[in-house]
């Protein structure tokens, strides 16, 4: 090999959002190369993805509508992750809130708006950290591994989701399809203009910013920083990690459980078989690629919303929807790659030199 | 080898160093840390490539591209921390690694042919035994043996002694001058002059990555050495005693303290720190020590015992309560416990006592306040940083351990509990270390200290106790403390009667 990797003393400003950047970019450039196989031009796939997501006010506003609930689960996860809780089991908490509000909202649909809502956020945000309290609980008494549980409880919570949708919470009405009936207009939330995209935007940035100053200028952040750096030093600081590891966790599911509050009351207005197509596992690469960084979320958020509205806009060229993930896994395949360029970088092997 | 120059991103660790080495002897490298020894070492062993200038082997210049190619060429190294896989036995130990053994080993023949060497070097080694259930100068014989079972002509040996008894030492250095005689050239990285002068034929020192000196050792003599090495004199002995006895601050009565994997690692110690006092615990690491202190900071229950701290019982508090009450601690993994690599000078500052008032409300942190009093300790204890927010993983040793020391000394502390507060530090910096312990025990802070040299400890310390196998030998105050007695104890030799408590 004529490189060899050396370590570096520190990673600048630059070095930690080029290497984000160059990650995404040979993404799309592989992404590009299995379009080309495929028998596409890749420019034009990727143009006319662009175009969709972002050309025009109705494919923006679409991009946003897919960003909300990436952008709440990726807080959680963010949240989590930052005392390297590994919570995958977003995609399970999004399904537990969007049960609970649904259950809210079929159960008293006549209530007035201003209690109903707050009461299917309250019930659904309840759900989630419920659904993520299990694998904390767990992990903290038992030293239960986390990653596992809490991917294994995603798949009971859409499978309880499913029982619900098609038995007992069945639409009488709804021609045998696997959904509830529709939610009273007391239980749905106000949009902006003619678009679909909901309160939930404002939520989601409001919270990113409560979260930003939880994390830098709280006393609650720092723990949760010592703690995510060294449990050593955390015990030395006198910190209760267990109290933590729970507290964390149910937080982080409420924030993820608060996407499947807003997709229900947003979007479908009814509980529904495949209500997530994945947004638990897509903010996970969401949160990595803003390096925990609540702020950062954001924006990159609304960008992997733009890719999802982008992947499903292709079809009608005859591209399959699954590039839009295929381009997703490969962000975050490279983006794992990259991480060692965080800490090191490349040298040339220089022989003559050592021979002198 | 001629010339080497080898630089790390702000450091010039080699600075055109020169170094000629003879068949059959034994050469010292002398110098304080970071003078940049076991970097040159480490680019003659192969590990790292030197920026610039040559080695030459027996008339040949050489280029190793890692240490595989050193070892093929004669060069062994032995580091600090042993490369040995704790699950194999010492017969697998020695062949790991090494090309010449085919995928499948006969183990019959593998074992008489190690068996061969040990018996050779007269070492008590049993060739099945796992490396895991061996002493660590056994372990440090492993790998001295898997250098010679490679026919090294030149063996490294980085600070051997860090980790022995003083009786295991003196067996090393029979074994390294028996190696000398037969024709090998040893190389003895060290920063204790006292080993130089016992065994080494030749000593070359090093400063600030530079050669200051190389000379046979006939031709110097401890002093020179020491001002060499350093460019100045040392202060010495600036201990000044308290001209009474402060009263009771520690008192420990029969404390059992279980290790990690539930067994037990104190068993049983009585102990007594007085105001403005500072009692060393000796003894050779993992002997209890860590666990001791760990439960006296209230990181670790006590499975029985009582701790008095000014007459009051702290057995059972937390490390919170403990800070309360002034029970303050300087942890040996200065990175991983006693400070947070990631975080800036100012969130390390704050770590233990983040939660007082003057750090922060309920919920919020006071920066502003915060980075006051870290600038305000930065300056006192002159911490070299370049701002308050940068990772610390990037200061030096010394730096770390004041910044550690400053939180720590902040409020004036009750019992101040130090696990090796000078390891790792150069002369210039551990002299501060200890200057500032000093200030404090003159303030009348108890201090407990663990630590290693025993010189160090007859130098800064009041008194001494050596642990040994989870006990503790009697306190002895250390104007009456022989080295011997104290270095037999430290091997488990002439254990002194149960019968007499450990009270000053």
């Amino acid at each position: 090999m004529p490189f060899h990797l050396v370590r570096r003393q520190e990673s600048g400003m630059g070095i930690r959002i080029m290497v984000p950047l160059f990650s995404v970019l040979l993404s799309l450039l592989a992404g590009a190369v299995l379009l080309w196989l495929y028998g596409h031009s890749p420019l034009i796939v990727y143009e006319s993805m662009l175009k969709s997501a972002f050309g025009s006010y109705y494919g923006f506003s679409e991009t946003l509508v897919k960003a909300i609930p990436l952008m709440l689960a990726a807080l959680g996860i963010s949240l989590a992750f930052r005392m390297k809780l590994w919570n995958i089991g977003a995609e399970g908490q999004i399904y537990m809130g969007a049960f609970a509000a649904s259950g809210v909202a079929l159960a008293w649909g006549q209530w007035s708006a201003w209690v109903l809502l707050p009461a299917m956020i309250l019930a659904g945000m309840l759900a989630g950290a419920l659904w993520a309290y299990i694998p904390g609980v767990l992990r903290a008494s038992l030293q239960v591994n986390e990653t596992l549980s809490s991917l294994l409880l995603n798949y009971v919570a859409i499978l309880w989701v499913d029982y619900l949708v098609l038995g007992p919470w069945k639409d009488p009405k709804g021609l045998n399809f696997p959904l509830t009936p529709r939610f009273t207009e007391n239980a749905t939330l106000p949009t902006w203009g003619d678009s679909r995209v909901h309160l939930g935007l404002l939520a989601a940035l409001l919270l990113a910013v409560i979260l930003w100053v939880i994390m830098r200028r709280s006393r609650w952040g720092y723990e949760i920083r010592v703690i995510g750096e060294s449990w050593d030093a955390a015990r030395y600081a006198g910190m209760n990690i267990s109290r933590n590891i729970v507290l964390v966790m149910a937080l982080s599911g409420a924030l993820a459980a608060l996407a499947g509050v807003f997709e229900v009351a947003g979007i479908t207005h009814r509980l529904q078989h495949g209500l997530s197509p994945g947004y638990g596992y897509s903010a996970i690469i969401v949160a990595w690629l803003g390096r925990l960084n609540p702020l950062a979320i954001v924006p990159v958020a609304v960008l992997f919303g733009g890719m999802l509205v982008g992947g499903y806009s292709i079809q009608t060229e005859g591209v399959p929807v699954s590039i839009a993930l295929i381009l997703q896994g490969l962000v975050l395949f490279f983006l794992l790659g990259g991480e060692v360029f965080l800490s090191h970088r490349l040298a040339r092997n220089d022989k003559s030199e050592v021979e002198g | 080898m001629q010339n080497i120059w080898k630089c790390f991103p702000g450091v010039q660790a080699n600075r055109g160093v020169d170094l000629c080495l003879l068949p059959g002897e034994i050469h010292a490298l002398l110098g304080e840390n970071g003078a940049g020894k076991t970097t040159l070492m480490s680019i003659l062993a192969g590990m790292y490539r030197p920026d610039k200038g040559k080695i030459i082997l027996k008339g040949q210049a050489v280029a190793f591209n890692s240490p595989q190619d050193a070892m093929a060429k004669g060069i062994g190294m032995i580091y600090q921390h042993f490369m040995l896989v704790p699950r194999l036995t010492v017969a697998e130990n020695i062949i790991l690694g090494d090309k010449r053994y085919p995928f499948w080993i006969r183990k019959k023949q593998l074992k008489t042919e190690v068996e061969k060497t040990i018996a050779h070097y007269g070492f008590q080694l049993d060739p099945d035994k796992k490396v895991s259930g061996l002493s660590l100068g056994e372990q440090q014989r492993v790998e001295i043996l898997r250098a010679l079972y490679r026919k090294s002509e030149v063996l490294i040996l980085d600070e051997p002694t860090a980790v022995l008894t003083p009786g295991e030492a003196r067996e090393l250095f029979t074994i390294l001058r028996q190696m000398a005689d037969e024709g090998r050239a040893v190389i003895l990285i060290t920063h204790k002059l006292n080993e130089v002068m016992a065994v080494a034929d030749r000593v070359t020192v090093l400063r600030k990555g530079e050669v200051v000196e190389s000379l046979p050792i006939s031709r110097v003599d401890s002093r020179s050495l020491t001002r060499t090495m350093i460019g100045r004199e040392t202060r010495t002995n600036y201990r000044k005693l308290l001209e009474k006895d402060g009263s009771v601050a520690l008192k420990v009565e029969a404390l059992q303290v279980a290790g990690d994997r539930g067994e037990l690692m104190v068993k049983g110690i009585n102990l007594e720190a007085r105001e403005g006092e500072m009692v060393a615990i000796a003894g050779v690491a993992g002997n209890g020590q860590e666990e001791l202190l760990q439960a006296l900071a209230g990181m670790r229950r006590a499975t029985a015992g009582r701790v008095f701290l000014q007459g009051s019982d702290i057995t059972r508090l937390t490390v919170r309560e403990l800070l309360q009450r002034g029970v303050r601690m300087i942890p040996e993994d200065r990175m991983h416990t006693g400070l947070v690599g990631n975080l800036g000078v100012a969130e390390n500052i704050i770590l233990r006592d983040y939660q007082s008032p003057a750090y922060s409300s309920k919920t919020l942190l006071k920066s502003k306040h915060i980075d006051q009093v870290a600038k305000s300790l930065v300056e006192r204890f002159t911490i070299s940083t370049r701002d308050l927010i940068s990772p610390i993983r990037l200061l030096s040793g010394g730096n770390l351990q004041r910044l550690m020391l400053a939180r720590e000394l902040l409020p004036k502390p009750a019992l101040l509990l130090a696990s090796y507060p000078a390891r790792g530090l150069d002369v210039g910096a551990a002299e501060h270390v200890y200057a500032l312990l000093d200030e404090a025990r003159s303030q009348g802070t108890a201090i407990l200290a663990v630590m290693e040299d025993l010189e160090e400890i007859l130098q800064h310390a009041d008194k001494v106790a050596v642990m040994y196998n989870g006990r503790l030998s009697p306190l002895i105050p250390t104007g009456e403390a022989a080295m011997d007695q104290l270095g037999a104890w430290m091997a488990g030799i002439d254990w002194p009667q149960e019968a007499s408590p450990a009270v000053s």
